[in-house]
């Protein structure tokens, strides 16, 4: 077991190492996430009744974009063949590449959530720093990191893998994301109570669900 | 199999025929909707049997990713196609439904959402498949996307069951109430999914011997250019 998580810890923190050492991937998504979230501030007309709906909507619609950019940039690492074939013959199990991999995404998303939340708290003037808001934050990132890994090692093996990494992200990570912005709301009106634990079950449900599913896929996804 | 074929479609002309009389000669005019309620006889059954594709891409994907056998893959191929014709006739006729109904031709009612995200991930099972050139990896991709689609099915049910909707209650099925509609009307319900489910049966049917034929002609076509090859190198 330990040697296990050894494997997966060496797969991500070489991805992680890579991404200390160039400060490429979260220094432009965190550019981008932040002009979005100015774009669509300013964009949608945000009254009191509607502001904890308008907010959610925003800061999820940012994690998606966020999600999106990561496994891409992940895709563009391994898409010299030469490169992803070194990962796929190194003597370990490939359960243990994707978890790896999808480990990478999830650490990569969390940091750029980190970033995120406390200004989207500032922004939008909405108790955000909240433990139930991490723990719908990091549920729903999870199952988004998980689906994000596989369509990446999937599209990276078509003709168009551009194009088919959102055809196939998107549409898988809908559930998740609805249900994230569902709950985040709840979680931000203070009358919802204790009921916001059995929302933040289902979107863990789901999220573990894909992430499972993901992982037995994944060896399937690979060629022999 | 020629017979059997003809059989089936002569079935499916009557039960088409005898559907059509009854949605617009014997069931009576909705009193609160009008004439625009008679497309609830179409909707309906094309919206059930939309939720059937998802289950069998599910199961037949499964298999072929265990045993690696191309009939299964042709099934699941089948299955997304119809799916997707299915899914998107259940889109365009609620609409028509909605307009009247609800003012509206689009709305975000949980139902309707996620009908378009099942749809969303058919085209992207079709798209995967068209992308991937080599036909065991498209085999293996396609059956993967199926599978988790299938998955985001699951979450279209349960909207449906958990989500507040404003789609009507049920009034057919196990959880529909008892003596909800008039006995005309459920006949003619009976009757058009009857119609509805034959035609469903006869495409997957057609469909998978198809995909089927197309691959056992891929296949000789590849063995074919490999003697051609053979030869030209001697």
């Amino acid at each position: 077991m330990k040697t296990y998580l050894t494997q997966i810890w060496t797969i991500s923190s070489k991805d992680i190492r890579l991404e200390i050492r160039t400060r490429q991937m979260t220094v432009s998504i965190i550019v981008i996430v932040i002009a979005l979230l100015i774009v669509t501030n300013l964009a949608i007309p945000n009254s009191a009744d509607t502001m904890f709906a308008t907010s959610a909507t925003v800061i999820w619609l940012c994690i998606l974009i966020a999600s999106f950019l990561v496994v891409m940039r992940n895709l563009v690492i391994e898409y010299d063949p030469i490169g992803f074939h070194g990962l796929i013959i190194c003597p370990v199990p490939r359960d243990a590449i994707y978890l790896g991999k999808a480990l990478s995404n999830l650490i990569f998303l969390l940091a750029i959530e980190a970033i995120l939340f406390p200004l989207s708290s500032i922004l939008f003037n909405i108790p955000l720093l909240t433990l139930t808001v991490a723990v719908i934050t990091v549920s729903a990132t999870l199952g988004i990191a998980a689906a994000g890994t596989l369509f990446a090692a999937m599209s990276v093996n078509t003709k168009a893998r551009e194009i088919m990494l959102p055809v196939l992200f998107f549409p898988a990570v809908i559930p998740i994301a609805l249900t994230a912005i569902e709950t985040t709301q709840h979680a931000l009106q203070t009358n919802y109570g204790s009921a916001i634990w059995q929302d933040i079950g289902v979107l863990l449900t789901l999220s573990i669900a894909i992430t499972t599913t993901s992982a037995i896929l994944f060896t399937f996804a690979i060629d022999e | 199999m020629l017979l059997q074929s003809r059989i089936m479609l002569i079935l499916i002309l009557i039960a088409m025929t005898a559907s059509l009389y009854l949605i617009f000669i014997v069931v009576p005019t909705d009193v609160n909707l009008g004439i625009s309620q008679r497309i609830f006889y179409i909707h309906v059954p094309l919206a059930v049997l939309s939720l059937i594709p998802p289950i069998l891409v599910f199961a037949t994907s499964m298999v072929y990713l265990v045993k690696r056998s191309p009939q299964w893959d042709a099934i699941a191929h089948s299955s997304v196609e119809v799916g997707l014709l299915f899914t998107t006739l259940a889109l365009i006729t609620g609409s028509i439904w909605a307009r009247p109904t609800w003012g509206v031709w689009w709305t975000w009612d949980p139902v309707l959402t996620t009908f378009l995200i099942l749809w969303l991930v058919y085209l992207g099972y079709l798209l995967i498949r068209s992308y991937s050139t080599d036909p065991d990896r498209r085999a293996r991709f396609s059956a993967i996307v199926g599978i988790l689609g299938s998955i985001n099915a699951l979450t279209v049910y349960l909207a449906s069951e958990l989500w507040r909707t404003i789609h009507p209650d049920k009034v057919i099925g196990p959880t529909a109430q008892e003596n909800a509609l008039d006995p005309s009307i459920q006949l003619g319900i009976l009757v058009s999914f009857i119609a509805i489910l034959l035609l469903f049966v006869y495409t997957i049917i057609f469909r998978t011997k198809l995909h089927t034929a197309t691959d056992q002609i891929g296949s000789i076509q590849t063995q074919l250019d490999d003697l051609v090859h053979s030869i030209v190198r001697k």
